[in-house]
């Protein structure tokens, strides 16, 4: 049964609200004071996580998925979000470092300006990997690890000329212009698109990732562009902003492709909703660079390139089942 | 329409600033067209083996140790990339799409050559072991050297007189797989001959 806007809409919500409830247990009190605490010494030491906003979902894996891994090999795991903050950012790297942490996975709040947060760590001795979003220098962070964001745009893109055809009006809506994974999605998807002559884009806008904005972006797009085939969606929330306007509108023979693989794009897949998304594996991508920490804190090496990529998965309803919180598992 | 994107929260990108923001970072320079053709054709003509041994070594061996065997396969961000010779009778050039292919006959697998206009592929550059992403630092630049290197593989089947069915041609080129070969074999050219026109 495929879901209404509001059910979109509220089930967003949902997840929403369980996941700030969560970052304000796992992280909230500490940082109000402006103080953070580690957890108690492992095994191995002490590794601080430190995300993005735990209310999306993408992070929210991510971070679990690298708590778990630093606990298996032995280590004390501390999870903390910096919103997308540069100054809780630095605040929250001066104080695990204060704390004496053995090494912290960082997931940054901008690419370009977290440089110095990052060499505020390494030039004390605590090695930090970079997940997810890259820094634009080398050699300050021991790795680098981040999705093929040109793979994942690009199969997308072609999964979408595959059910569009080669012509017509179509609508890109970009997630957050300021984060270079968002830039390189985009010109992925005009990598191909704009090899098309006869695909027009008529609009395009910055949705800043969200899906509420992307929802509102949907439908002032709509009042002068009734006759698209499609939507570009830069990350899943905006796809599904998208398709609660489209849904709003009446409009369920538009095309809507977005990047990410949450399970409400699954959902969104299965229910025929969403043609197609391209799973990032942040689990997989967050056991990896705790991995690759554990190595360099055993070792004084990673054993790898400084930046690595991850593949991504391209999802359409034939292995849509197989999503599951950011894992493909293909039985 | 600008007032009602400033009132409800969101901001319309300018092409113009899109640009910008594309072109911030940089990248090593790269002589495509030199990287083509002095490094990447060559070194793929002499590696390259026959389709059909690659294929029967998939079905024999399996994926993985064919790909470990056989292919190229960067890391697990990339598929694994065989480089093959082909060579056949045309039985259609089909350009109804803009990801334009030679189709030939041969064997049990349908061959397809891309010949663009569009070539939704980065086998040449996946396929090539020198290319490492950790030389380039960002994944734009990285793209742009995959589409500039498909470029120079349209511009090689452009060189080529025309093509039509009943033609007989041999190529050489690569083709990418994350699992294996289901119908078709789709390859990007670095070398295309028309045999009959010797």
């Amino acid at each position: 049964m495929k879901m209404t806007s509001m059910q979109l809409l509220n089930r967003f919500a949902s997840t929403a609200t369980l996941s700030a409830m969560v970052a304000v247990a796992g992280v909230g009190s500490a940082q109000a004071q402006g103080d953070v605490d580690l957890s108690d010494d492992g095994e191995k030491g002490n590794i601080a996580i430190l995300v993005n906003s735990l209310d999306n979902p993408y992070y929210s894996a991510e971070a679990t998925a690298a708590e778990a891994r630093a606990e298996e090999l032995g280590y004390a795991a501390s999870t903390f979000s910096h919103n997308e903050d540069l100054n809780r950012q630095r605040d929250l790297i001066t104080s695990v470092v204060g704390q004496g942490v053995d090494g912290i996975v960082l997931d940054n709040a901008d690419s370009s300006a977290s440089v110095a947060a990052v060499r505020y760590a390494t030039e004390r001795d605590v090695p930090v990997v970079l997940i997810n979003r890259e820094i634009p220098e080398d050699g300050i962070a021991i790795a680098q690890l981040t999705h093929n964001n040109n793979q994942a745009a690009s199969q997308v893109a072609q999964a979408f000329i595959e059910k569009v055809g080669e012509s017509g009006k179509y609508v890109e809506l970009t997630c957050n212009l300021a984060d270079n994974n968002c830039v390189a999605r985009s010109n992925a998807y005009h990598r191909i698109l704009d090899q098309y002559p006869d695909l027009e884009m008529v609009a395009r806008q910055d949705a800043g990732g969200e899906l509420v904005k992307a929802r509102q972006s949907m439908q002032s797009i709509l009042q002068s562009h009734p006759d698209i085939v499609g939507v570009i969606a830069g990350n899943g929330p905006v796809a599904l902003g998208a398709i609660s306007a489209l849904e709003s509108a009446g409009m369920d023979d538009v095309t809507v492709v977005g990047i990410d693989g949450s399970n409400d794009e699954r959902d969104a897949v299965l229910d025929g909703q969403l043609y197609a998304t391209s799973m990032l594996q942040a689990q997989e991508l967050a056991r990896q660079g705790v991995n690759q920490l554990h190595q360099y804190l055993e070792t004084g090496e990673t054993g790898e390139s400084e930046r690595q990529l991850f593949r991504s998965i391209l999802i359409t309803e034939d292995n849509a089942e197989s999503v599951n919180n950011f894992e493909y598992k293909d039985n | 329409m600008s007032t009602v994107v400033m009132t409800s929260g969101f901001k319309i990108v300018s092409s113009e600033e899109l640009t910008k923001i594309r072109n911030e970072g940089s990248a090593p320079e790269v002589d495509t067209s030199s990287l083509f053709h002095d490094d990447i054709a060559p070194w793929a003509i002499s590696s390259s083996r026959e389709a059909d041994e690659i294929l029967s070594a998939i079905d024999k061996q399996g994926f993985s140790e064919a790909c470990q065997e056989y292919g190229v396969q960067k890391s697990q961000a990339f598929p694994c990339t065989f480089w093959v010779k082909v060579a056949g009778t045309v039985a259609a050039v089909d350009t109804s799409s803009r990801v334009g292919k030679i189709k030939l006959s041969s064997g049990d697998k349908n061959v397809e050559i891309l010949i663009g206009p569009v070539i939704p592929d980065t086998a040449l550059r996946d396929g090539y072991p020198e290319i490492d992403y950790s030389d380039f630092g960002n994944q734009d630049a990285f793209a742009n050297l995959s589409e500039a290197l498909n470029r120079e593989a349209i511009s090689l089947v452009d060189e080529v007189e025309e093509i039509t069915p009943g033609d007989r041609v041999s190529a050489v080129g690569a083709f990418s797989t994350w699992g294996g070969v289901e119908d078709t074999l789709q390859i990007v050219p670095v070398e295309l001959n028309r045999v009959n026109a010797e």
